[in-house]
């Protein structure tokens, strides 16, 4: 009695706010407080013929940045707005972990931005639920011209076979190294190693000059594991097989166990999540792991050239593991009364010299391939060092694995703390692998819900 | 709420009702009423109700019972373990934070040419906040190669410690940063201090007692309605504590620094269970509130009111 | 200990003045670093810790930081907190000075209930609301406006009326009934007795909420879409970009900079604290 007295008064609460009916399919909200509303209502009546009436179309546009992609995307964006008079683009930009936090509210208000930056690890919760338009439709027409671009890329934003997110840029995962340490150890890099060569190599470093190498524990290194294996991460997590998990845990067992490893505690101190705190830079380890879009804020940081190889693969792989990543994306909302406008939008976002030209491959390298030759000539040294690795990957790589399943943050936590344990020496990788697998199994059961 | 009242015996101008204590509370905290109703009652019910519900936020809620509160009490190890560490932290850094704060107000009370000077350089750490910037500098001073452990090696000390990555040092740096800023107490014990009257101690000074016994007979006594406020206040404080874990451990080692509300935070958000964060952050409103209860009920044993006589 | 009124020898007062000096650098530290990075590079931060003293004193942190994001200055999110931190402070202060003496004179029906809900509404994360309270605000088409930030302000805050109601119940009730004998309400009691006699909760109360709302940016971030309207707080968020790398350096300026307005709002306010019954002379 209680419980349906409970049930009927939160469902009456919910009506009231309308938070039952917040998805966008069902959205009637009116565009904020601004004037917007009179202009969507013209381009609603006009639908994308919106220039022959007169009327201005307003696209909001969101994206998360620091001060140089701001910068550059506004410019891009007062330039687009210069040639199409017809246009007004209303941009707002924040910071990563904001970002998020005000997009789940604006989702739950009914009233996302019309063109929103979109991330990888993202992209499936959000298409799930009705949130992200199809842009399919708008590349078929050709409003979103497609043609310089790899079909990987396309597909690396469709979710069964539509696609709802253009990716900007192309990144690959790395591993940085220390030349002048390296030099002085007199052991050579190659264009990829393998965990045992790895191991070998920290060892010889350590011993010649007393460097410590580091071991990457992110949930990168648990997909390029599963990927050398012949799998996939997520697909092993959610039918519960461990066997690429048990090579991933005892690598890392093994690296941690080995003197050569930064320490735990001196690991935890540095924090190797934040660009400029790396071990790397203060020279604490010789090499490290990251993606190639970092690459330049961390050799910045570091104030020295640092050597560029593929992530390292495992010992007999079944396959070669590297892979293209999409930075991050543009999605059109589905609330959006634009969308025609927004694909426009994008469409010129990617394809044009002049854009790209002011961003200059800010995040990440032009998926365009035309734009991309272009645009190399002008970027500086280190950049033209992230140029040549990513062209050098996309010759080897292997398609990336399907956008995150809902529940991946919440995996990615659990991964960390066992691999902590581990690092502690708290757990053998046995245990890791007995509490990981099943944890994360449950984790994406409950998110799939 | 006029019609509340038992019917007047004799006609009352409506500026007598007005003075009415009954009628003249609610007319004074009119302004509360309409904006807790307008702006927070709802909200808060409904998070109350999310705590029933499965809610990813981009999805409808789904009503599940209480499976969140079963998950939360016996198939969540990890919320044991941040409760554990958000009571250490409170039960060490709220009563050392508010011994520091009285400590340093009893020292600024006395007005000399330099009072104005030093209450503006112990109050500065508390204007900081809690922003980024805080984050960075908390971090590098307690680097392994930061002035702390450069200090150490000074006095002969071991100075090599990575306090931030070690699991038994690494919550104490939030706990001296709590410490550290205890400018908002100390400012609100320095008002409370003032506010005793001169002419307790001028009857005591003749009386023939000491500073110690002012300080006890008169002084603490008297700011017992400060010490109460302050308690209730930093325990709150000490509950919701959230950005230094947040941007400067983020949890790190082992779940060491993992604050309750970060880990609700991580749940609603990042892990999009939102009506399990809800779930989190009744539990917590109810021991909190429990324990401000408790503080409220032994109010009556040493809490002094002039008021009350 | 120091509370006495006997004259004090010349030695005390020197160990006094050489402890509170020696301790208030101690405590001073963290912030002069701080402010001494913001004259450093981003990678001399991290390389050197221990060190005070950048290698070459730079204004560049402070230039870059200044002209903000994409053509946004510092100078409009200053304009923004200003407004934003001004107009919450003096809501604050008035609503939760009148709502307090409600609470600490008056008895009247379901006091304990609402006052109960004020130390809810206090215990209560505001992350667990924040989604809500966004959905009722966009209802009222409040959202991209300063309104859901100030207006709520207008309304009372816990923490100030709890602070209120502890200061008017140190004040003796003698002088509300000689008050009532010569004619006053409960009203101009408030006004001519409470009000006067409150002032160094009322101070604290507004350095206290200045700061706060100068510091929040969840609001802001979750209310403000327009770049025009951003807070201070809420710009040096974006320095930070742990997906790309964060320019450190005018970080640090820009937050030294945003500390400033709250320091002299400080510096200002600070000697009306020490105006407390002890100085205006009423005895108990």
């Amino acid at each position: 009695m209680k419980k349906r007295l409970l049930a009927t008064t939160l469902a009456a609460l919910l009506a009231a706010t309308s938070l039952a009916a917040c998805g966008a399919k069902t959205d009637k909200t009116d565009t904020q407080t601004t004037g917007a509303t009179s202009a969507a209502e013209t381009t609603k009546a006009a639908a994308g013929t919106s220039a022959s009436t007169g009327g201005k179309v307003t696209l909001n546009l969101s994206w998360w940045g620091n001060q140089t992609r701001n910068d550059v995307t506004k410019k891009a964006v007062d330039l687009y707005m210069s040639q199409n008079p017809d246009v007004d683009i209303k941009v707002e930009f924040t910071d990563w972990s904001g970002y998020w936090d005000k997009l789940s509210a604006m989702a739950a208000g009914g009233n996302l931005p019309d063109i929103v930056q979109m991330d990888y690890s993202y992209l499936n919760q959000y298409q799930k639920s009705g949130q992200l338009a199809d842009l399919s439709e708008f590349i078929s027409t050709g409003t979103i011209d497609t043609t310089k671009i790899s079909e990987s890329i396309i597909e690396s934003g469709s979710i069964d076979g539509k696609c709802y997110a253009i990716s900007l840029g192309s990144n690959a995962p790395m591993m940085l190294y220390d030349k002048a340490i390296v030099e002085k150890a007199g052991v050579t890099i190659p264009d990829q190693l393998t965990m045992d060569q790895l191991y070998d190599i920290s060892k010889t470093i350590y011993e010649k000059t007393g460097t410590k190498a580091l071991y990457d524990g992110g949930i990168n290194m648990m997909q390029i594991m599963a990927r050398a294996n012949g799998s996939h991460l997520f697909d092993e997590l959610t039918t519960g097989k461990e066997d690429s998990m048990k090579i991933y845990f005892n690598t890392m067992e093994k690296f941690a166990k080995a003197d050569f490893s930064i320490s735990a505690d001196l690991l935890a101190e540095k924090n190797p999540d934040v660009v400029e705190t790396k071990p790397i830079i203060d020279s604490s380890t010789w090499n490290d792991f990251l993606l190639s879009n970092q690459y330049i804020s961390v050799s910045k940081t570091a104030g020295r050239d640092l050597g560029i190889t593929m992530f390292p693969t495992i010992t007999d792989s079944k396959s070669q593991p590297i892979y293209l990543k999409p930075s991050m994306f543009f999605s059109v909302a589905e609330s959006s009364k634009n969308k025609e406008a927004a694909a426009k939008f994008l469409d010129w976002f990617v394809n044009s010299t002049e854009a790209n030209d002011i961003l200059l491959a800010e995040r990440g390298i032009p998926v365009n391939s035309a734009v991309a030759d272009e645009i190399k000539p002008k970027a500086d040294e280190i950049s033209q060092h992230v140029f040549d690795y990513v062209a050098k990957v996309s010759e080897v790589a292997t398609p990336i694995d399907a956008p995150d399943p809902s529940g991946k943050g919440e995996v990615e936590a659990l991964g960390k703390t066992v691999v902590e344990a581990v690092r502690y020496g708290d757990a053998t990788a046995d245990d890791a692998v007995g509490q990981f697998v099943p944890e994360a199994k449950k984790i994406l059961e409950e998110a799939g819900k | 709420m006029k019609n509340n009242q038992t019917p007047p015996k004799r006609k009352e101008t409506l500026a007598q009702v007005l003075n009415r204590p009954k009628v003249a509370g609610y007319v004074f905290i009119l302004p509360f009423i309409i904006g807790f109703l307008a702006f927070l009652a709802i909200p808060m019910i409904l998070s109350l109700g999310f705590s029933f519900t499965r809610y990813n936020i981009l999805k409808t809620p789904v009503f599940i019972g209480l499976e969140n509160y079963r998950t939360m009490f016996t198939g969540d190890p990890k919320f044991w373990k941040v409760f554990g560490v958000t009571m250490y932290y409170v039960l060490f850094s709220v009563p050392l934070r508010l011994i520091m704060a009285l400590a340093v107000a009893m020292l600024l009370v006395k007005s000399t040419k330099l009072s104005g000077f030093y209450r503006a350089v112990y109050y500065l750490p508390s204007i900081i906040g809690s922003s980024v910037a805080v984050a960075i500098l908390w971090k590098r001073m307690f680097a392994s190669d930061g002035v702390v452990n450069a200090l150490m090696k000074v006095v002969g000390l071991p100075g090599d410690i990575a306090w931030l990555g070690r699991t038994d040092t690494a919550i104490w740096t939030l706990i001296i940063l709590a410490i550290w800023q205890f400018g908002s107490s100390m400012l609100i014990f320095l008002s409370g201090l003032k506010q005793i009257p001169v002419s307790l101690y001028e009857a005591a000074t003749v009386d023939g007692a000491n500073g110690i016994q002012r300080f006890f007979k008169i002084t603490l006594p008297m700011l017992t309605p400060t010490i109460f406020f302050n308690l209730i206040n930093q325990l709150i404080n000490g509950f919701m504590a959230f950005t230094q874990s947040y941007i400067i451990t983020q949890g790190k080692p082992r779940d060491t620094t993992l604050f309750y509300t970060v880990y609700m935070y991580q749940n609603s958000f990042t892990y999009n269970k939102l009506g399990y964060g809800c779930a989190m952050a009744w539990f917590m409103v109810f021991v909190v509130g429990v324990l401000t209860l408790i503080l409220f009920k032994t109010q009556k044993l040493w809490v002094h009111y002039e008021a009350e006589g | 200990m120091m509370t006495g009124y006997k004259e004090r020898r010349t030695a005390i007062t020197l160990i006094y003045h050489v402890f509170t000096f020696f301790f208030a650098c101690v405590m001073i530290y963290p912030l002069v670093w701080m402010v001494m990075s913001s004259f450093k590079n981003t990678n001399e931060i991290f390389r050197t810790a221990a060190s005070l003293l950048p290698e070459t004193f730079s204004p560049t942190n402070y230039l870059v930081g200044w002209k903000g994001f994409a053509g946004y200055s510092f100078a409009i999110f200053f304009k923004n907190s200003f407004v934003i931190a001004g107009l919450s402070t003096i809501g604050a202060v008035i609503s939760s000075a009148v709502i307090g003496y409600g609470f600490a004179r008056m008895d009247f029906k379901f006091k304990s209930f609402w006052f109960a809900c004020m130390l809810l509404a206090m215990m209560l994360p505001f992350q667990v609301i924040m989604i809500p309270q966004y959905i009722i605000f966009n209802k009222m088409g409040w959202v991209g406006s300063y309104l859901p930030i100030i207006v709520p302000q207008f309304f009372g805050q816990g923490f100030f009326i709890f602070l209120n109601v502890q200061f008017i119940k140190g004040i003796p009730y003698d002088l509300d009934e000689a008050a009532r004998m010569d004619g006053c309400t409960v009203y101009s009691i408030f006004y001519r007795i409470i009000l006067p006699l409150i002032k160094p909760s009322l101070v604290t109360s507004a350095i206290f909420s200045f700061m706060w709302r100068w510091d929040d940016f969840l609001s802001a971030l979750i209310y403000l879409s327009d770049p025009l309207k951003y807070p201070v707080s809420y710009a040096l968020k974006m320095f930070s970009d742990p997906t790309a790398g964060s320019d450190w350096g005018a970080m640090f300026a820009m937050a030294t900079l945003s500390l400033v307005p709250i320091f002299l709002i400080f510096l200002t306010m600070q000697k009306y604290l020490v105006e407390g019954i002890a100085s205006t002379g009423i005895k108990g």
